[in-house]
């Protein structure tokens, strides 16, 4: 129902015309025949001394718990993700079911809210999710009981174990409690599958270090940063690596900022934010790599163990094959010397996923060779969770193509969707006896199964997860289960019960516990365990160090008896249990050290596949490979690079487009030796020559209502390969593509590819900021070289500035700073607005015509000289004077007191002159009701109103938020003003940010964030010529001298722009906003009138 | 007046839609914009349920007249509860079953729990106190109409208000007065009544938006809590994102 529409597939573009009219111009046209007699009708029955509301019932408790105050959120310390993707977040309750995910303020990293935790919120109220167990007989499903499926299951378990076949499980990666849980189900039989292209790393570890882990990297410590493709501001690495990252580019940190240089064919939204981009082709990252590290090694004098991964580099083949200038190699060379003991090599993840174990060792021994080992990279802090390749699944596949597994689990993976499989999957998975599907989603892989039995996801559940080692995360329960779903842990340990499994794992000796050995220490002093309410049950663990087996009765229980042997020790459990609980988690981290064994395994790059175009897969930025497409704010939320939304596309460069005679949107086929799909091509030039790339994560076929039909699976077009280390294979394939049809009907909200001029984006040089920060300047602003008067001139002189007074704000003027040098484009900030302000979501045939409803949204503006992105965050920007508010025929829009723009949504009378009148395009028109389809409406912010048709809405700056702070605030003090520490991150998109590139304050604060922002020497506003004074400024991006010699600051750059990657599509719509990206017709409208 | 049926605007929604139409038929802009009028794609014909913009979102018709109305109309509820008995005779305070007026934005209707603290002992067999019983071992919650019920555009935040000391009944009016047990009709002369309370609810106050701004311009607590920004606070209490979500 409603507007979370499907969106239309491709094949049916038809599906997306005008939607059918409801009050049609015949009803019009008698209701306004009518209109004479309509005091006289209306006369009858209606009394205006009565009040026309439906009469609602108030249900109270019948019994009231302990934890809910009714009207006031109920936050939970709790872990979303699993694996090494764990974050700990704060879940925002009301009333008993989750609204929002926060960030943990006692976490001990910056504030952040991943993406996947706010997507994993709506895949929560996800309509598609199962409602109870099912079992399949034929092509038909059936509903059965939890107490028949856990039969099922235990009958079949058994019947294998009996039969001398495997149980096997495949699932996400996992880490914890359920870890070691399913180690003694499967008989060690599982397999943990991620798509992050990480398993060569692991793999390379093993090689080069003798363990399988994946190593800890310290990006904050860098000052300069190699990456041969890896995502780490998206998907690879979590958010540690983003927070690292923000910290490391901060002048105001060390005096220093951070150079990235990136070594990749595609930019992608993590290389958007690269200083240097070496245009690398596909598949000579290693050559490169090698190349690089053998200058490293010479300029370094290294001599160690690892120098013989270097023996078969060759600088100018590399340079050759690779495509790039042999001086670039010098140069990287030369600034990791440079910047020895802080620089940091990452290697590819999928971008540069050609030969992932043998980029990961190359990168692992440039590291070792620029002595970064135990400073910027190393052991200690790693991920020692199990990380399988594509080799293990295939493995896996193998077995059961053989029939010796009885039982898979397949957990929340989707194999079918996310590994470039054969038609013999099918084949292989119908010679397993019992296929059980655990997720509480419908998806490729499921509709294999022969039983589902729905677990509950990480706001139902208890669980624990460490995805840095020592950093232990527990997750609690936010809200009792949705649907009729159980425990993982429960499933296992009930039919492991049944099926009489015993724990693997053999006592160990004493020493090997850690903490168990620092708690000893503690016996004395901490005394008697106190006793709480929370610990019900004393966890089973008979024997300390032992394997728990199947003992616990309950999940929780297990959870507990981990906890108790492994992290927190049995001395005062149950008290340090309900701290840690409170907390999120319980910090043990080891200091990074280098590696102990180092060993030098001899690494060849991998053969050039030929062919002149090759394609390059990559992880969507916000989708990654696919878990999270069904949930429309994926879809919704603008791609950071091209802007597209409910789609896929191919993207290519300019240069390549020329070539090939392909316009921008076109359809397109393009093909592999593995398969062929159609879809739309972007051109822009965040692609070198050469190289077409399609992202994955698209393409469901059967992943739910909204993902299904969407796009195109890029994994389609690959073959299942594993290299050297039995990692998957993502890259270096030739690819064909050829027009087909002149329109793709791809819908991108980015119609402009630079700001045009107008310095929406402006740069400060990155080494003079590195020595002044943010310091208060003399002349704010005047480091981005712009020397543009902030104010129309001729208005200043013919003292006619202000024809109305600026609004006085006695106490509060709220304002915000927005770092684009901070910000990475990810867009964590957009979806946490969708999560907090109920913004509906409108499909791919209502934003076609303009009518998004975000209220925040990341411009991606070119430079246009180098190629260089900057993301700008543009939301409302409370303007002094505010254009919208002096339109407003019934003052349903006016300035607050406390400085913000506000909007009164029940005033609204809806004659769009607002959205006319605002030069950022932040407003939003409600051009229909929209519903939220049951259960996604049970998110909706209560805090938050949900507008219905023709009513304006905008970005408040979280307004329920100031004003739930000022009222706590309040019962400390009616008078005093609010601390900045209480503000600085209080909006939703300030929240989530893991870069910290918005700061919210109080601007008549002297010292407030904001304030202290406007008085840098790279602050400015954005179309602050228009004598709007908005509360929100901007700080300019670091640039670096490019490679070219280009200087930071363009301060009359060119506006001229090939034509091949012109204005992307024209909007028109008759009352929106006609370019939300760029505003230069009214920017213009604006001045004439100034001039006037 | 008949019940709305699907399919054919009733004559009170035509009425109201033709007003509407008179009106903005002068603005050019607005009616070249519902020319382009929509509804959702998949919306099946239950006009006006998905309304246009033109139209009320919710239209009157009888059943959502609520009573409750200043004008004394009275709203039936599911338990005759006496306010009466309990804070005029009893001498209770608000907050001994509305506890949580003073933490949250809600002043809570008490759980069953509460009442059944004391009624366990106490009236045990009184006819309402059965009904309060049944639902007590049902454990069905008891579901009250709401008198006091401001739109869903407005936060209004209990918690603030008593802690700022203004007193319950400047809004709730004397509720205290309400539900007096009377003699149930048809007791003969001579005979000792039965009490019995009427099961309805009272609302005193208009709680329209004029009203609230009488107090947030006036009331006594700003000047004592503010001091010399009360003038300040006057200004913030008039502000529409005071109370306008």
């Amino acid at each position: 129902m409603g507007i979370f529409r499907r969106a239309p597939r491709d094949s049916s573009p038809s599906e997306a015309a005008e939607p059918k009219t409801s009050l049609s111009r015949r009803h019009f046209v008698a209701a306004l025949g009518l209109g004479t007699s309509a005091s006289a009708l209306s006369a009858c029955g209606w009394d205006d001394n009565r009040y026309y509301t439906p009469i609602e019932q108030i249900l109270p408790y019948v019994v009231h718990p302990d934890q809910i105050v009714p009207g006031t959120p109920t936050f939970y310390a709790t872990t979303i993700g699993t694996g090494r993707g764990a974050w700990p977040v704060n879940a925002r309750t009301r009333e008993g079911r989750v609204v929002n995910v926060v960030a943990n303020p006692q976490a001990p990293f910056a504030r952040a809210v991943p993406k996947e935790a706010l997507l994993a919120l709506q895949r929560h109220y996800s309509p598609d999710r199962l409602k109870g167990p099912k079992v399949r007989d034929g092509g038909t499903w059936s509903d059965v009981t939890w107490e028949a499926g856990l039969e099922k299951l235990t009958a079949a378990v058994k019947k294998a174990r009996q039969a001398g076949k495997t149980v096997a499980y495949l699932g996400p990666s996992r880490t914890g409690a359920l870890l070691e849980l399913l180690d003694d189900y499967t008989d060690g039989n599982a397999v943990f599958w991620e798509s992050d292209g990480r398993d060569g790393e692991a793999a390379a570890s093993e090689r080069m270090f003798g363990r399988r882990f994946l190593p800890a990297y310290d990006l904050a410590k860098a000052k300069y940063i190699l990456s041969f493709g890896a995502e780490f501001l998206s998907s690879w690495g979590g958010e540690l690596s983003k927070i690292q990252y923000a910290s490391a580019r901060n002048p105001n940190v060390d005096h220093s900022i951070v150079r990235y240089a990136l070594v990749s064919p595609i930019m992608g939204q993590t290389g958007a934010n690269a200083d240097d981009w070496y245009k690398a082709a596909p598949g000579s990252e290693v050559e490169v790599a090698l190349a690089v590290g053998a200058l490293v090694a010479r300029k370094t004098s290294y001599n160690g163990p690892a120098l013989g991964v270097f023996a078969g580099a060759d600088t100018a083949k590399a340079a050759a094959r690779a495509g790039i200038d042999a001086n670039a190699i010098e140069e990287m060379a030369s600034r990791i010397a440079e910047n020895k003991g802080a620089s940091v090599v990452l290697p590819g993840g999928v971008t540069g996923g050609a030969a992932s174990t043998e980029l990961a060792l190359v990168c692992y021994a440039i590291n070792l060779a620029a002595n970064n080992d135990g400073r910027t990279f190393g052991d200690g802090p790693v991920f020692e969770g199990p990380v399988h390749g594509a080799a293990d699944v295939g493995k896996l596949l193998a077995a059961a193509k053989a029939g010796s597994i009885g039982v898979l689990l397949l957990d929340d993976v989707n194999p079918v969707f996310e590994l470039p499989l054969d038609a013999s999957v099918a084949e292989s998975l119908s010679k397993v006896e019992l296929i059980v599907g655990l997720s509480s989603h419908p998806d490729e892989s499921n509709a294999n199964a022969h039983l589902l039995l729905p677990t509950s996801d990480a706001f139902e559940d208890w669980g624990d997860e460490e995805p840095v080692k020592g950093l232990h995360l527990v997750r609690q329960p936010s809200m009792t289960p949705l649907y009729d779903s159980r425990s993982l842990g429960d499933v296992l340990l009930v039919t492991g019960r049944a099926a009489e499994m015993k724990s693997r794992r053999q006592p160990a000796a004493a020493e090997s516990e850690p903490a168990a050995e620092a708690n000893a220490g503690k016996a004395g002093k901490a005394g008697k365990a106190d006793v709480v309410a929370s610990v019900e049950a004393e966890p089973a663990a008979a024997d300390p160090s032992g394997g728990l087996g199947f003992g616990p009765t309950t999940w929780r229980d297990y959870v507990q008896a981990r906890w108790q042997r492994d992290v927190l020790g049995a001395d005062n459990f149950a008290t340090r249990w309900n701290e840690a609980l409170g907390r999120g988690l319980h910090d043990a981290r080891p200091r990074l050290s280098a590696p102990g064994t180092v060993m030098g395994p001899a690494v060849t790059a991998p053969a050039d596949a030929g062919g002149s175009l090759k394609l390059v897969v990559f992880l969507h930025p916000i989708r990654g490979a696919g878990k999270f497409s069904n949930e429309p704010w994926s879809q919704e939320v603008a791609d950071p690079m091209t802007g597209g939304v409910w789609d896929s596309w191919v993207e290519v460069s300019p240069g390549t487009a020329a070539s090939l005679g392909i316009e921008n949107e076109a359809l397109v086929e393009l093909s592999t030796d593995a398969g062929t799909v159609q879809t739309g091509v972007v051109i822009h030039r965040g692609i070198a020559d050469g190289v077409v790339a399609l992202a994955l994560g698209n393409g469901h076929e059967a992943g739910g209502r909204y993902a299904a039909g969407v796009g195109v699976n890029a994994t389609r077009l690959l073959k299942l390969a594993t290299d050297s280390g039995g990692a998957m294979v993502w890259q270096g394939g030739a690819a064909q593509l050829k027009a087909v049809g002149a329109s793709a009907e791809l819908v991108r909200t980015f119609r402009h590819e630079h700001d045009q001029g107008k310095h929406h984006v402006r740069s400060a040089p990155a080494e003079e900021l590195a020595k002044v920060g943010d310091a208060p300047s003399a002349h704010p602003g005047d480091m981005t070289g712009i020397h543009h008067p902030p104010r129309d001139p001729r208005l200043v002189a013919a003292g006619s500035l202000e024809f109305y007074d600026l609004p006085e704000h006695p106490q509060y003027r709220f304002g915000m700073a927005v770092d684009t040098n901070a910000c990475t484009g990810c867009g964590a900030c957009a979806i946490a607005c969708y999560a907090e302000n109920n913004l509906a979501v409108v499909g791919k045939a209502l934003i076609k015509k303009g009518r998004e409803m975000n209220w925040i949204r990341v411009n991606r503006y070119w430079d246009t000289e180098a190629d260089r992105v900057t993301f700008m965050p543009v939301m409302c920007q409370q303007c002094g004077h505010a254009p919208c508010e002096s339109v407003c025929p019934v003052l349903a829009t006016y300035h607050t007191i406390d400085g913000l723009n506000a909007m009164v949504y029940n005033r609204c009378v809806g004659t769009r002159y607002c959205a006319n009148n605002c030069p950022y395009v932040a407003r939003r028109f409600n051009f229909h009701t929209y519903r939220w389809p049951e259960p996604f409406n049970l998110q909706l912010n209560p805090d938050v109103g949900v507008r219905s048709a023709g009513v304006m809405e905008k970005c408040t700056f979280c307004v329920q938020r100031i004003r739930e702070t000022k009222s706590a605030y309040r019962d400390q003090s009616f008078t005093d003003t609010m601390p900045d520490d209480a503000l600085r991150q209080l909006p939703a998109c300030a929240d989530a940010c893991p870069s910290q590139a918005i700061t919210f304050g109080n601007l008549v604060d002297p010292r407030s964030g904001p304030t202290e922002a406007r008085r840098s020497g790279r602050s400015y506003e954005m179309l602050g010529d228009l004598n709007t004074f908005p509360a929100v400024n901007y700080l300019a991006k670091a640039n670096f001298h490019a490679t070219g010699g280009h200087h930071g600051g363009h301060a009359d750059a060119g506006h001229g722009d090939a034509g091949a990657h012109g204005d992307a599509g024209a909007h028109g719509d008759a009352g929106g906003h006609g370019d939300a990206g760029e505003h230069e017709g009214k920017a213009k409208a604006g001045k004439a009138k100034a001039d006037h | 007046m008949p019940r709305p049926t699907t399919g054919s605007a009733p004559p009170l929604r035509v009425a109201f839609a033709a007003f509407v139409a008179f009106v903005l038929a002068a603005t050019p802009m607005i009616v070249a914009g519902c020319n382009e009028a929509e509804a959702t794609n998949d919306t099946p014909e239950t006009f006006p349920m998905e309304p246009h913009y033109l139209w009320p979102t919710v239209m009157p018709d009888e059943g959502q007249i609520a009573a409750g109305a200043f004008t004394g109309e009275a709203l039936p509820q599911p338990i005759g509860f006496p306010h009466y008995t309990h804070v005029t005779t009893l001498n209770m305070d608000c907050q001994y079953c509305h506890f949580v007026a003073r933490k949250s934005i809600h002043a809570g209707v008490p759980p069953t729990e509460t009442c059944m603290g004391c009624h366990k002992y106490v009236k045990k067999d009184a006819p309402e106190i059965t009904k309060l019983a049944a639902l007590w071992e049902s454990g069905e919650p008891t579901a009250w109409n709401k008198v006091h019920d401001l739109p869903d555009h407005v936060v209004f935040n209990h918690g603030r208000h008593v802690k700022a000391g203004v007193n319950c009944t400047e809004c709730h009016g004397q509720m205290g007065l309400q539900g007096q047990p009377q003699p149930a009709p048809g007791t003969a002369e001579g005979e000792a009544p039965v009490m019995v309370v009427n099961a309805v609810n009272i609302r005193e106050t208009t709680l329209q938006m004029g009203w609230c701004l009488q107090c947030h311009a006036t009331h006594p607590s700003i000047d004592t809590n503010y001091g010399e920004k009360s003038d300040q606070r006057r200004a913030e209490l008039k502000d529409c994102w005071t109370c306008h979500k």
